[in-house]
């Protein structure tokens, strides 16, 4: 193997994503930054230590531009929304983005001109019930607009962060109808919103039901997918939506060939592709893989066209630099990781794999079907290998592991690179041809069958959990394997040197293996009390790793059901069984998950009441009970759960009580391991509190309480409170509802817990953690840690 | 304005795009173009015991080549011997499109014809035709650029229409030798609006390896009266 071309951008691109990724953690003003940099660019022009003050340089003006993006003129939307987090005022805008109808609302990004006759800047995510809106229309209307708000789970999506790396930070609604105004447009921009118009509307009018899919892979829209992309997800093939290096160097190779014929001159056709290249970026509106592509092309272009041997691994490196250059908050998303990784590994990692053939020199030594094995083998061996490398990144960030894609691949990106062609084909001919439809028809008939056979495949786990620790050291494992390859493949002078990087890269990984598994080991009770909004969701994690559900949350029509609140937090444990799952009683902000639970995870026992038993919805859940072999226990009187460490009683429903009134029937349960004491009520109202009374008084007094029914006054009755006298509780409830809860009344009653009174609209999550002697409590949205030492 | 060109302007492109040796992969300094300086020790012109008629080296004072094969031209050289690095760059000059190759190894081609003067009298330069599809789709004819850099600087008559090729060929490169042979047989005409008889004529190729593309070139001169039927390639595989 010939040694690999000098990258002299590949250094500096390195030191500057680390000055970035330094910068996100590192909080100084940037005053700093700016006489750092000036001092080390000064210092570098002495001969003697040249390299290392740029790199110092380099290297702070990483963490300069970073912090640049953590401050906003005065008049910036973001500056307004920190000082007023809601605020509804008459807006001026435009609309740039594609309007996507979600449910029955229109959303689109909305780019602010004025608000109150005042000029702003900045976008803001916009959503509206007034259908007819378009791309590039200039908006007024009067909207209320709100600060995004952080998420309230553990592990759950990061949405603040998500949008603030596309510099959203907030979001509004109209108030009232919204007028379209005409606009001053750009000629270019008008020129590329028509033929984004264009296009679209052929697309809509000439593939029907496969639109969406068409949109994702032609202009990198891939709103329209949403079932689809379950299904290529789990098959590995989802790369293929993103448009990606594939799709565009497909494009370019089709639009390169043609303008060939047409003109002769080459660096005339080379100039013309980069322009097309720039306008297909900005009509896919420059996602990070478009970007990556579309720079790394022209790049190789212009290479061509002053006649240099492009160096792939420097072209790579500029791109990189180029794009955190422009938005350094992208170096955080998924998808520029993934882009990236899997070019690096393309480029480095696959080309030392010796029994394919790459250069265009041995591959014209092939005959016929050589040719096409090694084809078959080159998609084989780099799908594998960029399975294998993307792994940790996408273990880290989705809890998955998935090796699907290199079977899928095998089809999947032949049919791609004929499917992406074909349409083009349909969406730029004059009229519609019934015989190529007709055969891209049949092809997505054969596309969507072999997804579907390559996401049954059994090589998908949606439960892996990995932390960053361990991440690290997978990739150190990995690469320090990779470079050892390539120390057999050539022999160099530099032999002993490789071999102290390869076994330094791998002790290192050891140690860091050490303590990223040390940390796992623990005899702690962990109680989570997730914020569903309007229901109950708690998870309870025994000491012997016993995984408890009490309730599950409301149904999925509502902003925070069991996927968005608690399902983040299992995945990312690794948690796909649950031993015992309690539903307290037939109400559906209690049951509400339960469909979901029931399809994604394992249940083992389900306890359950008599009373929720002999609803109609029982009927629902019935067959995949069966189904998935799971125990059903029903509660008719007080009993315990059978765990080894710590105590779990039930002491509500019992054989002595019965109410019309369902909340009064829920099941009611007592923990306690070692000094540490929970009761859960359920929805108990006064009459079921009363029983409780009545027949337990000597079980009833514990240190943190689950209080009653989302913080109802026709709960948590004086003399329940003294009987219990609990030094914590938690209402789990939303701020806004149609309830009012919690009420103020209750609020009173629980006045004397002070700080201790958690409610899940204001602190979002709460975790506590405890080893029976003192506990360690966490919110999620309110930010409070505190560890409490002085229980007894 | 020159001088801030290449003062400013130059080290950015080349921190971009560096210069890469095509021999070696390895960094280039300024004032070199497409090799370092210990791979241009491997363009070593193709002199000593070879063939008067073919150019081969002779083993044994014998031509193989000669023993098994009636060749139509009078004479044939090479510049180079072949190795890695003369093929790279007769590889970069055909398939990646960098043509400024071509004036380099022009350079050396007018170098070595000084030097040891093989041809006498060439009235006629021409180099071997691509079939114009072919031509199209690599966008150029890579001897073309080398018979027009060796016709300037040794001002002979450039043609490079004076035959065409009629017939799309397969690429030579995978064949063995007689299929080379029945593959090239036939495939060139001459062009009639030039006047080839009793003229010296210079055939121009990239690589001579059997010879058989240059030889059925030849044979259509020779059946056309022409006088004298030199050949030169870059060099021998």
């Amino acid at each position: 193997m010939p040694k690999s071309p000098p990258s002299p951008i590949v250094l500096p691109a390195i030191i500057w994503i680390s000055g970035i990724i330094a910068g996100k953690y590192l909080h100084a003003p940037q005053i700093y930054f700016i006489i750092a940099t000036v001092i080390f660019l000064i210092f570098s022009c002495l001969k003697k230590f040249r390299l290392h003050f740029l790199i110092l340089a380099i290297f702070s003006l990483g963490i300069l531009r970073i912090s640049l993006t953590t401050i906003f003129p005065i008049n910036h939307i973001n500056s307004i929304v920190q000082s007023y987090p809601q605020l509804m005022q008459p807006i001026n805008g435009r609309i740039i983005s594609e309007v996507r109808k979600v449910e029955d609302s229109f959303r689109f990004t909305l780019e602010i001109d004025e608000i109150a006759d005042v000029k702003v800047d900045g976008k803001i995510n916009f959503s509206t019930r007034q259908a007819g809106l378009k791309y590039g229309d200039a908006v007024s209307m009067v909207a209320f607009i709100r600060k995004i708000a952080k998420n309230s789970n553990p592990s759950s999506f990061d949405y603040q962060e998500y949008l603030a790396s596309k510099n959203i930070f907030a979001s509004g609604y109209a108030k009232t109808i919204i007028k379209v105004k005409d606009s001053k447009k750009t000629f270019l921009k008008n020129i590329i919103i028509n033929i984004r118009k264009f296009i679209r509307g052929r697309i809509e009018n000439r593939f029907g039901t496969n639109a969406g899919f068409i949109k994702a892979i032609v202009i990198g829209d891939k709103s329209e997918l949403a079932e689809w992309r379950t299904t290529l997800n789990k098959a590995g093939l989802s790369h293929l939506l993103a448009v990606s290096g594939l799709h565009v160097g497909i494009l370019y190779l089709i639009i390169f060939s043609l303008l060939k014929l047409l003109i002769r001159n080459r660096n005339i056709v080379r100039v013309s592709l980069i322009i097309l290249l720039i306008i297909y970026g900005e009509i896919c509106s420059w996602s990070p893989s478009v970007s990556r592509a579309v720079i790394m092309l022209s790049l190789y272009l212009v290479a061509k066209i002053i006649q240099r041997k492009p160096a792939p691994k420097n072209i790579l490196a500029i791109s990189l630099i180029t794009i955190t250059f422009i938005q350094p908050s992208q170096l955080f998303s998924v998808g520029l990781q993934l882009s990236f990784t899997a070019v690096f590994v393309l480029l480095n990692i696959v080309p030392r794999i010796r029994f394919i053939k790459l250069r265009k020199d041995e591959l014209e030594l092939l005959s016929g079907t050589k040719k096409i094995l090694n084809g078959i083998l080159i998609i084989f061996v780099s799908s594998g290998i960029l399975n294998i490398f993307m792994a940790p990144i996408i273990a880290f960030n989705f809890n998955q592991f998935n090796m699907n894609g290199i079977i899928g691949n095998l089809i999947g990106i032949p049919l791609i690179s004929i499917l992406l062609p074909l349409s083009l084909l349909i969406i730029f001919l004059p009229v519609g041809m019934i015989f190529y439809q007709n055969s891209f028809r049949l092809l997505m008939l054969f596309f969507d069958k072999w997804s579907g056979f390559s996401a049954s495949l059994p090589m998908f786990s949606g439960f892996i959990s990995i932390n960053s620790l361990q991440m690290i050291v997978i990739y150190l494992i990995l690469f320090s394997l990779a470079f050892h390859m390539k120390k057999e493949a050539i022999k160099t002078t530099k032999k002993t040197k490789k071999k102290n990087i390869f076994f330094l890269l791998l002790i290192s990984a050891s140690i860091m293996l050490f303590f990223s598994f040390r940390r796992e080991s623990s005899n702690n009770l962990k109680i989570t009390f997730f914020d569903c909004g309007l229901g109950d969701l708690f998870l309870v994690e025994t000491p012997d790793n016993e995984i408890i559900l009490i309730d599950s949350g409301p149904p999925d029509f509502t902003y925070q059901h069991f996927e968005k609140s608690a399902f983040p937090y299992l995945k990312n444990n690794g948690i796909s069984t649950l031993d015992w799952v309690i539903i307290t009683h037939a109400h559906n902000d209690h049951y509400g998950g339960l469909e979901f639970v029931l399809q994604e995870l394992k249940i083992k026992n389900l306890v359950v009441t008599d009373e929720f038993q002999k609803r109609k919805i029982w009927k629902t859940f019935e067959d995949k009970i069966e189904q998935e072999q799971c125990e059903v226990i029903t509660i008719s009187d007080t009993t315990h759960l059978p765990l080894q460490t710590m105590k779990f009683k039930i002491l509500h429903p019992n054989n002595s009580f019965y109410s019309k009134n369902i909340n009064n029937m829920s099941i009611a349960v007592r923990m306690d391991y070692f000094d540490f004491s929970v009761l859960f009520t359920g929805d108990l109202e006064k009459e079921g509190e009363n029983h409780l009374l009545l027949c337990y008084p000597e079980f009833l007094d514990c240190d943190f309480l689950k209080i009653g029914h989302h913080g109802s006054k026709t709960s948590s009755s004086i003399e329940f409170i003294k009987a219990v006298t609990p030094e914590y509780g938690f209402i789990s409830t939303s701020l806004k509802n149609r309830f009012s809860f919690p009420h103020e009344v209750t609020l009173e009653k629980y006045d004397f817990l002070g700080p201790n009174l958690f409610i899940s609209g204001i602190d979002g999550a709460l975790q506590i953690i405890t080893d029976g002697k003192k506990a360690h409590f966490k919110t999620f949205l309110s930010d409070k840690e505190f560890v409490d030492d002085t229980l007894e | 304005m020159k001088s801030i060109f290449t003062n400013f302007l130059n080290p950015i492109i080349d921190l971009i795009f560096p210069k890469i040796c095509l021999g070696c992969n390895c960094k280039l300094g300024r004032e070199q173009t497409f090799l370092c300086s210990e791979c241009e020790a491997f363009l070593e012109f193709l002199t000593g015991n070879i063939c008067e008629i073919c150019g081969s080296i002779k083993v044994e004072n014998q031509c193989r080549t000669c023993e098994t094969n009636t060749f139509s031209f009078d004479k044939a050289c090479s510049v180079f011997h072949f190795n890695q690095v003369v093929q790279n760059l007769i590889h970069e000059l055909k398939y990646s499109e960098m043509t400024k190759i071509a004036k380099y190894l022009g350079g050396f081609t007018v170098e070595y014809l000084e030097k040891f003067q093989p041809f006498k009298n060439v009235d006629i330069i021409s180099p071997v035709p691509l079939h114009k599809v072919k031509k199209r789709a690599r966008g150029f004819n890579q001897a073309e650029f080398l018979t027009k850099e060796i016709a300037k600087k040794m001002n002979w008559q450039h043609t490079p229409n004076l035959v065409l090729r009629k017939k799309f060929t397969k690429t030579q490169t995978k064949l063995k030798r007689n299929q080379r042979q029945i593959n090239v047989s036939g495939a060139f005409v001459l062009n009639p609006k030039f006047d080839v008889a009793q003229k010296n004529i210079l055939i121009v190729d990239d690589v001579f390896t059997t010879g058989s593309t240059v030889n059925a070139f030849s044979k259509l001169l020779k059946n056309n009266a022409v006088s004298k039927i030199y050949v030169l390639t870059i060099a021998r595989a």
